[in-house]
């Protein structure tokens, strides 16, 4: 179930209806002083009740998390987990992009194909990719390999899911009207099919991409001598709060930029295929 | 959709059994292709322990069954699951709907939530085993944490996904704003509600095996990692299955549930 959602001439309850209406994401940045007072309350509220409440080795303030964050970047520490991280997202959610979409897009031409695949790929999405951990360490040994691995799993399946959905949602009428045209096989294929599946191919990578966030982490904490995982891991060992609250915030705000530059370059690569842009 | 039509035309034999060996072709042989597939890898791959067969997959299935420590660990992860899932949902549909309906909620919140929704639940574990300890309580928090954004990002969206048309005759017939709340808004969010608890489900089961690989004595997660340790990598095949297995039957039962009681608003597939 891919989310497409093309907001445009929606409006929200509660709202006076007729005020024009953006998607969520959009209207937020409307005003953008409250996004920020909002902000600004919420870290004050935390430092407050981080002062008066908690000690710093249970609930670090936010200013003793910055001052840790800007120690941890001057001596290089962060920055090196961040590019181990990123290194081991990056290539497996290429490798897992690429067999994915290929994968899903023979899925949604050949109906053999999608007879025989369908339901272990059923099967096997239900199947969390941390799971595989276990198995993968054992084979693959505790390296870059084992790791990668589990990012590629993560990614494809939600490629290959999304890639497929694209292709099934073309209209049975579309495709009689090229045939009525006497397209041949392979013009279907190239100018209907693939067209069809860009738009749910680049959500699906996005939600990947997401997904492999979160699966690099726990992989990290159980297997890794690098990376955030492994810092959050290693500094809950030493109670380091503080540096498990760098890495939280790091991660957002990896996560954040990163799927934001992806919307970016996947709208300025394959623009046409946006319908509201 | 398929199956609601069938259930209402008459199930002749005939029909069944042809369906019976529709679902036969189309299940079981993609099935036995991956299991000669897998046995013929085991044998190439030659070290029974690291990469065991699926007969002996299969016997080992059969005997944590027997000893019902598959069961055991498998009710302790659906606990914390259904726990945590039904809390969350309800803290998600809340927020979300008071996002949707509330402008100044939604200004104050939305900042958090979008910041939050790219922090996985992993991410917070050893936060959470800090501040709630290594029981039950820190794993429920982090289930309720893993789906509560999910639903209440869905939930905003649906509100705001209403079309001005809808709402403006809405008021035109003169309705009131709790009419306006139950009559519209409410039914117009339900395929919102319902997709975002699947997604929701998904991310619960992906956050209770990490916590539970790092800090448990029971479930799924802690028989994937404690047969890591003692290298018995056909344990962990079984917990992997029986994970697919009821990741499956969960969703399934969450598709029933919601046709059966929200059928009527279009929850699509």
């Amino acid at each position: 179930m891919p989310s497409v959602h093309i907001s445009d001439g929606h409006a929200a309850v509660g709202d006076r209806p007729g005020a024009e209406a953006q998607p969520l994401g959009e209207r937020c940045l409307t005003p953008p002083a409250l996004a920020v007072t909002s902000i600004l309350a919420g870290l004050l509220v935390w430092e407050l009740v981080a002062r008066a409440f908690f000690q710093p080795f249970t609930l670090p303030a936010p200013s003793a998390v910055a001052a840790k964050a800007f120690e941890l970047l001057r001596t290089g520490n962060l920055l090196g987990h961040i590019a181990a991280s990123y290194t081991r997202i990056f290539t497996g959610f290429v490798i897992g992009s690429a067999v994915g979409g290929l994968l899903g897009i023979a899925m949604g031409t050949v109906s053999h194909i999608r007879r025989l695949l369908e339901p272990l790929v059923n099967f096997f999405r239900f199947i969390p990719p941390i799971a595989w951990i276990g198995p993968v360490l054992i084979w693959f040994g505790i390296g870059e390999a084992s790791k990668v691995l589990l990012i590629v799993y993560t990614t494809s399946f939600m490629v290959l899911l999304n890639a497929l959905a694209g292709i099934s949602s073309i209209p049975r009428n579309q495709l009689r009207a090229a045939e009525c045209f006497g397209a041949s096989t392979f013009q279907v294929f190239c100018l209907i099919m693939l067209p069809a599946a860009v738009r749910y191919l680049l959500t699906g990578m996005r939600i990947g991409l997401m997904n492999s966030f979160a699966t690099i982490i726990t992989a990290e904490m159980i297997a890794a001598q690098s990376g955030l995982g492994y810092l959050i891991l290693v500094s809950f060992n030493y109670s380091a709060v503080d540096t498990i609250f760098v890495s939280i915030a790091t991660l957002g705000v990896l996560g954040l930029v990163t799927s934001q530059l992806f919307d970016k370059i996947s709208r300025l690569i394959a623009w046409r295929y946006y319908l509201d842009a | 959709m398929v199956s609601r039509s069938s259930a209402q035309s008459e199930p002749t034999s005939s029909r069944v059994a042809e369906r019976a060996l529709y679902y036969a072709t189309v299940y079981v042989l993609p099935s036995a292709i991956l299991i000669a597939f897998w046995d013929a890898a085991a044998r190439v791959y030659g070290h029974p322990q690291l990469f065991p067969p699926p007969l002996s997959t299969f016997r080992t299935f059969v005997a944590a069954v027997r000893d019902g420590s598959l069961w055991a660990n498998s009710v302790a992860s659906m606990v914390r699951i259904m726990a945590g899932f039904s809390i969350g949902s309800v803290f998600g549909v809340l927020i979300g709907l008071l996002m949707g309906m509330l402008p100044a909620v939604r200004y104050v919140l939305t900042p958090y939530i979008d910041f939050l929704r790219f922090v996985s639940a992993l991410a917070w574990i050893t936060a959470f085993m800090v501040w709630f300890g290594v029981g039950e309580t820190s794993k429920i928090l982090l289930l309720i944490y893993a789906t509560t954004f999910g639903i209440a990002v869905n939930v905003a969206e649906g509100v705001s996904a209403i079309p001005t048309v809808k709402l403006r005759a809405a008021e035109c017939f003169g309705i009131n704003r709790r009419q306006m709340f139950v009559w519209v808004v409410l039914p117009a969010c339900v395929p919102f509600i319902v997709a975002g608890m699947r997604l929701a489900l998904q991310n619960s089961f992906t956050a209770i095996i990490a916590a539970e690989m790092l800090a448990a004595n029971r479930g799924l997660g802690f028989l994937i990692m404690s047969s890591r340790i003692f290298l018995q990598t056909d344990r962990t095949y079984v917990a992997i299955v029986a994970l697919g297995v009821l990741g499956f039957l969960t969703d399934f039962l969450l598709m029933r549930a919601a046709r059966g009681f929200a059928g009527r608003y279009q929850l699509g597939d």
